[in-house]
């Protein structure tokens, strides 16, 4: 791909390659590589992968567990130096995607340090020894569409991102067949996870009319398939609607910062609440908050309409409720992080204003509107 | 000239300084009186000898300004007389009574045109300096040379210098025979038989010669005949000439006046050294009795910085120039030599005499540069003669087995060393490259520290290569040079283009460097190509080249590096596959043996080396990469100076080009074609522009020193184009930009002497281009830039970089991939 410089023009990146459709996962057999290297937890999903790629794969058990930090990563990185792929493959959520890139970035550059590469510029050329396949299993998180991975470092007590072009996927097999062991909780967090990512997307304050289609699409196919999926959890077609809406938020996602929900829901996740459940309960309220802004209540009502959502601000709000408590998810902030001090809402609340996300929020914030904002939610 | 007759003030100043005594004068009493005279002539030389008055115009140098010191006056270097010597005339033709020459025994004659007034004035001088050292008595003088010729309009310098001699003398007898051939021979009876007449009359005479003749042809025969004369009481030995051939021959000044007394049977102080030189005929500098070479009333010594041309302090040693009047019909007032001296006193001397004392330190020398431009040269040049063997068998061990060497070993020894490299190499190919280039990164960020035991390199290559090292550059080097994966040095890896295959790059194993001279740090360069291919290296490097490789190969050996996943590797498993030895280039019998043993030869140097090393037995199937003498130019389109801010830049940029390595580099600039027709700046704007740039840079990259062939080389192409161009430039050597509009490409002269020359079109360019010429700076923008690249690269050329980028060492490189050519690529069917 070509290495731009940061340009005030409206641009899409997206992985080379995206098969979708039930099975495709044996598109891995078709890769021209000699060796593979393939990350899951799933045992069955391991061997199966064992079975399409007799003697050109191993494959391994991801080091760490949810967000990656540098020293869970070690011992993956370590595995994949001895192991030398062509191809490194990773089946799973947004962590595994995510935490497999990173392996996959220090397999490349095993020298590489990690701390100065959060601008793109200095993220080098990959590729020279290994591709990338992303493989989801939950349709939630984009991270299969995104150039973005975040990371945390013990010693520097915080969240680092890296993010460049170079690290989008070369392959993203979306096969619907994965996904649908996945329990209904998990289901719509996450599919209102990428709700969020289309919603927030549609009306980010950084413009990008490449993907506003790509937003319009990914909610109608959340709004059209999650309670069938729900409802209906081995319905290939549901299931595979969900996991393209998904990717397409994600791409979303990856060309617009996010707003207000994801500022806010960031902070919340430092207190142990899941990213798609914190989404699920703040993105009713930043609507309603953002809609009295007329020009956004406009782009809600336009998103909501070609969504088939219905035709205002507040259908939408009402979709993603329905939704919560359709499999009875949390509603308020108080359900998830209990009766938190005055100093951790503070926190919370400076955290949020600092989040690069508020940035992209349609409506500009300030601590009174986060403040409101997490009155309303608090419940 | 224009000048049809001119009338000679016989009470010019010059000739009222000849009145002061030689020795005698008190310098508050010479000093105004000599810059009195020194002024005059110097007025007149600017009024009536063009090419000096276009010296003094380009330097900003007004003769009507203040003269306060004569340091001030512009000073013409001695290859003025080399190069202009008959341009030089500030007389009329129909004036010059004597054009001398010379005897230029290396090198290119300087040619001085001598007026009747020059050469009374010089007379007077050389009268009175002499009968300072001989006394007031005239004497009877014994020429050691061959008598005169007839032809007296064009006289050779010795001949001239001799017959001035004479002028203080009685009467005089030339001793040597001359043969038709031109050599000479002594006859000693003839010198006997003289020195009983001079015995007999009781009268001391003066034996007279020049130095090298003196030992040459008088000392050393009757040192071998074990012979010698005695000369009456009070006689004198005096000598003038250049002391390089005997210092080469190991004999002192000392030991020569001893050897001479013996001889002539008289005291070691009679025996009087003088120094002089062609292009101030006539001044003579003796050395007095104190040991001390003096300057009479009649002239002065400036010793000046042999880089920047500023006055050093006294006590400094620098390049000597002497100023004096007494040459009027050519600009000589004011000329520095190529001699070094410095300055040991001034005032009264303990010998009695006035005048600042000095002495003579020697020629400015060093190595006559060699750099990758000199294909000019080389067109045309033999291969040397190889001779039968090589000398001794011993070659010099200087790095083997991770470890500095300093010993000499049997030239069987290298077979001893390959069998270790191959050893190590085995080591090496199993280490992935990445880890390879992640070492020498680390090795870098040490030859970049400030207090690096070759941190004086920083400007000659060490910074350059640190940066060549980082290993972002590293990666995207070996990614382009294996087809977009680095990968395949490590195993059998997808093939990009061909599916279901793989490729694997297996190292050849050793791969032979013949280092150049030029660049002291290329041959790391060299080396690291090999680490990075996985190849063992075997270096051999040129006798003298200074001992950087081995400092750097010890920065190399002691750094670790440590992957992300855990996986250390020692700096020190790399150094063991590299082998460092030195022998002469007449070893015949070690470079075979090098050669043979070798998987890949790589030769640096000039054609006739690179040619040597080519015909060297070698086995079937190795490899050859050539990196051949190349010169490099730049040509800047019509288009690509539109405005003055790009004028600007593109100035700063070529400067950058022409700076670095001082133009060592194959890529490195020296020719600037600059095509007609810009808009917001013509060719010769440019070259102002550049001459701005030039000077900034020095900032960015400044210079250390300079050696005397550098000086001599850039003194005169600065001469040659007082004639033909325009000089740009400083009064020191830091830089020169010479313009003209010569549609050719200039030899090189190094050391950032920049060429810029106007060209109506630039597309008449591709046809003075040939395979001899690497690297074109390209600044042509525009419809015409296809077209250009197109005929260059038919016509040879192998790089376009943009200007400013010309140094920037990449890939492809002499036409290929330096990389690639290390290795064996091996492909395999893809696993079903």
């Amino acid at each position: 791909m070509l290495r731009l410089p940061p340009l005030p023009l409206s641009r899409l990146v997206t992985p080379t390659d995206v098969v979708y459709g039930a099975g495709s996962l044996a598109v891995l057999k078709l890769l021209d590589a000699g060796r593979i290297v393939v990350f899951t937890r799933r045992g069955q999903t391991a061997d199966r992968v064992r079975a399409l790629l007799p003697g050109r794969v191993e494959v391994l058990s991801p080091s760490w567990t949810g967000e990656p930090t540098l020293e869970a990563l070690q011992g993956s990185i370590r595995d994949v130096e001895l192991a030398g792929p062509d191809w490194i493959v990773a089946i799973g959520g947004g962590s595994v995607i995510d935490g497999a890139r990173l392996v996959w970035l220090t397999y490349e550059c095993p020298h590489l340090d990690l701390l100065q590469t959060e601008k793109a510029i200095n993220v080098p050329r990959l590729r020279s020894r290994a591709r990338f396949c992303a493989v989801p299993t939950t349709a939630g998180s984009g991270a299969e569409a995104s150039p973005a991975v975040a990371f945390e470092q013990r010693s520097y007590h915080g969240k680092r991102i890296i993010s460049s072009p170079e690290l989008i996927p070369d392959l993203v097999l979306l096969d619907p067949r994965l996904t649908i062991q996945l329990p209904a909780s998990v289901t719509v967090s996450s599919a209102l996870d990428a709700f969020t990512h289309a919603v927030e997307g549609f009306t980010s304050a950084m413009q990008n009319p490449l993907v506003d289609g790509l937003a319009v699409d990914s909610a109608r196919g959340v709004a059209a398939s999650l309670a069938i999926a729900v409802d209906e959890p081995e319905n290939e077609a549901a299931r595979g609607e969900l996991l393209m809406a998904a990717f397409r938020a994600g791409t979303v996602q990856a060309h617009r910062i996010p707003g207000l929900s994801h500022a806010v829901a960031h902070q919340l996740g430092s207190l142990g609440v899941a990213h798609g459940t914190a989404n699920a309960i703040l993105l009713p309220h930043v609507i309603r908050m953002n809609a009295r802004h007329l020009p956004t209540n406009h782009r809600y009502s336009e998103l909501a309409s070609r969504a088939g959502i219905g035709a205002t601000a507040d259908d939408l709000a009402e979709f993603t409720e329905r939704m919560t408590h359709k499999i009875g998810l949390p509603t308020t902030v108080r359900q998830v992080v209990g009766d938190a001090s005055e100093g951790t809402i503070k926190l919370v609340i400076a955290g949020a204003l600092k989040d690069s996300c508020a940035r992209g929020n349609p409506v500009p914030v300030d601590e009174l509107s986060i403040t409101a904002l997490l009155e309303a939610a608090w419940g | 000239m224009g000048l049809t007759s001119r009338v000679v003030d016989p009470n010019s100043a010059a000739d009222h300084l000849l009145d002061l005594s030689a020795f005698g004068t008190p310098d508050h009493q010479k000093e105004p009186a000599l810059r009195a005279a020194v002024v005059e002539e110097l007025r007149f030389h600017y009024e009536h000898s063009p090419i000096y008055r276009r010296f003094c115009d380009q330097r900003g140098f007004n003769p009507e300004d203040v003269i306060s010191r004569l340091d001030q006056i512009p000073a013409l270097p001695v290859q003025a007389f080399k190069e202009l010597g008959f341009k030089l005339g500030a007389v009329t033709d129909g004036e010059i009574h004597v054009r001398l020459e010379s005897s230029a025994t290396t090198g290119t004659p300087s040619t001085v045109l001598l007026d009747r007034l020059t050469a009374r004035r010089q007379a007077r001088a050389l009268g009175k300096v002499m009968s300072a050292v001989l006394g007031g008595q005239r004497r009877h003088f014994w020429v050691f040379d061959a008598p005169p010729g007839a032809n007296v309009g064009s006289l050779g310098a010795r001949t001239a210098a001799t017959r001035g001699f004479l002028s203080v003398a009685s009467s005089a007898e030339y001793l040597l025979d001359a043969s038709p051939d031109g050599s000479l021979s002594l006859p000693f009876e003839r010198i006997e038989q003289a020195a009983a007449r001079a015995n007999a009359a009781g009268l001391p005479v003066c034996v007279f010669g020049f130095t090298y003749l003196l030992y040459a042809d008088v000392v050393k025969p009757l040192q071998d005949l074990n012979r010698s004369v005695r000369l009456p009481l009070g006689s004198k030995v005096i000598h003038i000439g250049g002391w390089k051939k005997l210092t080469n021959l190991g004999l002192s000044v000392e030991r020569f006046s001893q050897s001479l007394a013996a001889i002539f049977g008289i005291n070691p102080n009679d025996v009087v050294d003088l120094y002089g030189f062609t292009e101030q005929i006539g001044l003579v500098y003796p050395t007095c009795a104190a040991g001390f070479k003096h300057v009479p009333a009649y002239s002065e010594i400036v010793i000046r910085n042999a880089l920047t041309m500023e006055p050093v302090p006294d006590g400094t040693d620098g390049v000597m120039e002497f100023v004096t009047p007494i040459p009027h019909s050519y600009p000589g007032v004011a000329v520095v030599t190529d001699d070094r001296g410095r300055v040991l006193g001034r005032g009264l001397c303990e010998c009695g005499w006035h005048g600042t004392r000095f002495e003579v330190l020697g020629r400015l020398e060093g190595a006559e540069p060699r750099g990758c431009g000199d294909v000019i040269a080389d067109r045309g040049a033999t291969p040397r003669s190889r001779p039968a063997s090589g000398r001794g068998r011993q070659i010099r061990l200087i790095y083997d087995g991770g470890e500095r060497h300093e010993s000499s070993v049997p030239v069987e020894s290298l077979e001893r060393i390959a069998t270790d490299l191959r050893t190590a190499q085995r080591h090496l190919s199993s280490l992935p490259v990445d880890d390879i280039i992640s070492l020498i990164g680390n090795a870098a960020e040490r030859w970049e520290s400030r207090d690096h035991p070759l941190a004086h390199l920083r400007q000659h290559g060490l910074s350059f290569m640190a940066s060549w090292c980082k290993p972002d550059r590293l990666r995207r080097m070996a990614d382009a040079s294996f087809g977009g994966s680095r990968a395949v040095l490590d195993g059998f890896r997808p093939d990009p283009v061909v599916p279901r295959r793989e490729i694997k790059a297996v190292p050849r194993g050793i791969v032979a460097h013949w280092l150049a001279g030029n660049a002291p740090t290329l041959g790391m360069l060299s080396v690291l190509g090999s680490l990075l291919s996985k190849n063992a290296s075997l270096v051999k490097v040129p006798s003298g080249l200074p001992a950087v490789l081995p400092i750097l190969l010890d920065d190399l050996a002691h750094v670790t590096a440590v992957s992300r996943g855990g996986r250390e590797i020692m700096g020190g498993d790399l150094a063991k596959a590299i082998s460092v030895v030195e022998f002469g280039r007449e070893h015949h019998e070690a470079a075979a043996r090098l050669s043979e043993l070798a998987d890949v030869r790589v030769a640096w140097g000039g054609a006739d080396a690179v040619r040597a090393i080519m015909e060297l037995p070698r086995r079937y199937g190795t490899e050859d990469v050539i990196f051949g003498p190349k010169l490099s130019l730049m040509v800047i389109g019509r288009d690509a100076l539109l405005d003055p801010a790009s004028v600007s830049k593109l100035a700063r940029q070529a400067a950058l080009d022409c700076s670095s390595f001082e133009q060592y580099a194959c890529s490195s600039p020296h020719t600037i074609f600059v095509e007609h027709g810009g808009a917001a700046a013509s060719p010769r704007d440019f070259a102002i522009h550049l001459s701005e740039a030039m000077s900034a840079t020095l900032k960015r990259l400044p210079k250390a020193d300079i050696n005397g062939s550098m000086v001599g080389r850039i003194q005169s192409a600065r001469m040659k184009h007082i004639a033909s161009g325009e000089v740009f430039g400083p009064q020191g050597l830091e830089w020169s930009v010479l313009y003209d509009e010569r549609l050719e490409l200039a030899e090189p002269v190094y050391y950032r002497t920049v060429f810029v020359r106007a060209v109506a079109d630039v597309m008449e360019i591709p046809r003075l281009l040939s395979s001899t010429n690497q690297t074109v700076g390209l600044a042509l923008p525009g419809a015409r830039r296809h077209a250009f690249l197109d005929a260059a690269a038919a016509a040879g050329v192998e790089r376009f970089p943009t200007v400013g980028h010309m140094t920037d060492y990449d890939a492809p490189w002499d036409g290929h991939w330096p990389l690639a050519r290390m290795v064996r690529f091996v492909s395999a069917g893809a696993p079903a």
